[in-house]
């Protein structure tokens, strides 16, 4: 019989196999979409470690719950989405265990990007694509959970703001003012990416 | 620039905003200079933004990640019950936690009540809510990282805050 | 006996805010050596014009504050600190320090770590009221614009 050479079969394949039970087919999977799975979860949580367990828990579920995957979307877009409930119940438990509410801070920040001068020069004239993703990676880490978790769902995953809301169970309107208020802050916190006049 | 305006620019830029109100952001496009450039600030923040998608990775060997999972998966499926024994499980749990679960709601409205009382009584008792607005006018900004709480408090302007000036500071000093 | 000497030449401001005070709060916080845990409060003023010799009271903002402000999503270039006041509040207890005429912070401390944080405005009208826990390595700040493209801060501390 011979050996199935995974690295050369398409995803729709290894989840076919994946869901036969194949345990070959799904470590290949893994190690195909891994690094995005773990991005969405370090995006989201800014904690190598969690990100990790989180990760790795999302996988697990994958495992888990194959045989509801029914094609309807691309399988790392599936994947994505069980990674992403995973980190908003994290975040949702830390929050419950904080002192204040991330929704209820949120909600009033509007006084302070009314401040915000509008940042006119392009962050990315100046800078090495190294040197732009790490002071980007770091404003991210500066935004509040639940700011970051808009503008991650809207950028990265291109969620439309009615989809962000269901999946944060908030209004529309929440989503678009959070999602402005994290785009401010981001441009506020690159300001001194500024081309040298 | 309203807030309302402000959000429809961004709408604009995200291609969600509805047909019917396009034509009154690029008119307004075409004759504020603010909004332009509010508009290109948001631009290039999420240009930015999302080049810097895709660059992550697993802190991790392929070998050692992979062995994470494999070993949960592994162990769930050792450690997991029988299904007609989980049923059986959480029927059990139910049984026993619904009703203490109705005698822990009585008695917390009991303590409740109670507590109430003695506050309207003179007591001492203090809501346990953690952070509490009694001007509607303050906004509020969090920085969990650095732990800094902002309050901006001259929303609406009319306050006495909004009219405090240097001359007023230096003339206390 | 620094304040007494000092009263003589206050303005009318300065003498309300006082009397609001003495009426209000159980204790002022003059020399800030009362017994219970030590804050501090700072008044700075902001901008993003220069500062001339106009303005010589102006103190540059100490560094733990400035890289506090420097984090936040707040448009002004430049943070000066107008005036710097240290006082004590007792556990369970209540204080009160000027800042200016139109401004008194007053502290009262709950179960720790948490206080009752109330900004007064002129005469004594509470502009805002903020309940929230505050371990030492916290900074609250309250914020309001000002004049031009000016604002002013008020941080509040622990310090021990």
């Amino acid at each position: 019989m011979a050996e199935i050479e995974y690295s050369s079969t398409p995803d729709e394949a290894l989840v076919k196999g994946a869901q036969r039970g194949d345990m070959g087919s799904f470590e290949e999977l893994v190690a195909r979409h891994r690094d995005k799975i773990y991005a969405r979860a370090y995006t989201m949580m800014r904690n190598e470690d969690e990100a990790v367990d989180l990760s790795q828990e999302a996988w697990v579920k994958g495992w888990q719950r194959l045989a509801q995957f029914q094609g309807e979307s691309s399988f790392t877009t599936w994947m994505t989405r069980i990674v992403i409930n995973l980190c908003l119940d994290q975040l949702r438990k830390k929050k419950r265990q904080r002192a204040e509410s991330i929704e209820e801070m949120d909600e009033e920040s509007g006084g302070v990007e009314r401040q915000m001068p509008i940042v006119t020069v392009n962050p990315t004239e100046r800078l090495e694509r190294a040197e732009l993703r790490a002071r980007i990676d770091k404003a991210l880490g500066q935004l509040s959970e639940a700011h970051r978790t808009v503008l991650v769902l809207h950028e990265f995953e291109h969620m439309e703001y009615k989809t962000i809301a269901k999946t944060m169970n908030c209004s529309i309107g929440t989503v678009m003012s959070r999602l402005f208020y994290a785009r401010r802050r981001m441009a506020s916190l690159l300001q001194d990416l500024k081309k040298p006049d | 620039m309203k807030e309302e305006i402000q959000l429809k620019l961004q709408a604009y830029l995200d291609g969600e905003l509805p047909a019917g109100e396009v034509k009154t952001v690029v008119d307004l496009l075409a004759g504020d200079a603010e909004a332009r450039e509010l508009l290109a600030e948001l631009t290039n923040t999420r240009n930015a933004i999302t080049a810097h998608a895709g660059e992550i990775t697993v802190p991790a060997t392929r070998e050692f990640y992979w062995s994470g999972i494999r070993r949960e998966i592994e162990r769930q499926e050792k450690t997991a019950p029988a299904p007609a024994q989980s049923a059986s499980l959480f029927g059990m749990l139910r049984r026993l936690l619904v009703p203490a679960s109705g005698v822990a709601a009585v008695l917390l409205a009991v303590v409740l009540a109670g507590r109430q009382f003695a506050a309207s009584e003179g007591g001492t008792f203090r809501e346990e809510v953690e952070t509490t607005f009694e001007d509607s006018g303050a906004f509020t900004y969090r920085d969990y990282s650095s732990g800094t709480t902002l309050v901006w408090v001259d929303y609406p302007a009319e306050n006495d805050f909004a009219e405090m000036d240097l001359e007023d500071i230096l003339e206390f000093n | 006996m620094k304040l007494m000497s000092r009263l003589t030449v206050l303005p009318a401001g300065w003498l309300s805010a006082l009397f609001f005070l003495s009426v209000s709060f159980p204790a002022i916080a003059g020399d800030g050596k009362g017994k219970g845990d030590r804050f501090e409060a700072q008044l700075i003023w902001v901008t993003n014009g220069a500062v001339t010799n106009k303005e010589p009271k102006l103190k540059p903002v100490d560094p733990e504050v400035q890289k506090k402000l420097d984090e936040l999503p707040l448009k002004w270039k430049s943070y000066y600190m107008v005036k710097r006041q240290s006082f004590s509040v007792p556990k369970g207890g209540t204080n009160a320090v000027v800042m200016s005429d139109k401004c008194t912070v007053e502290l009262k401390r709950l179960d720790e770590p948490k206080v009752e944080v109330t900004l007064h405005g002129k005469n004594g009208n509470v502009c805002s009221k903020r309940t929230q826990p505050f371990p030492k390595a916290e900074i609250l700040i309250f914020s309001g614009k000002s004049a031009g493209d000016t604002a002013w801060l008020v941080t509040l501390k622990r310090i021990d």
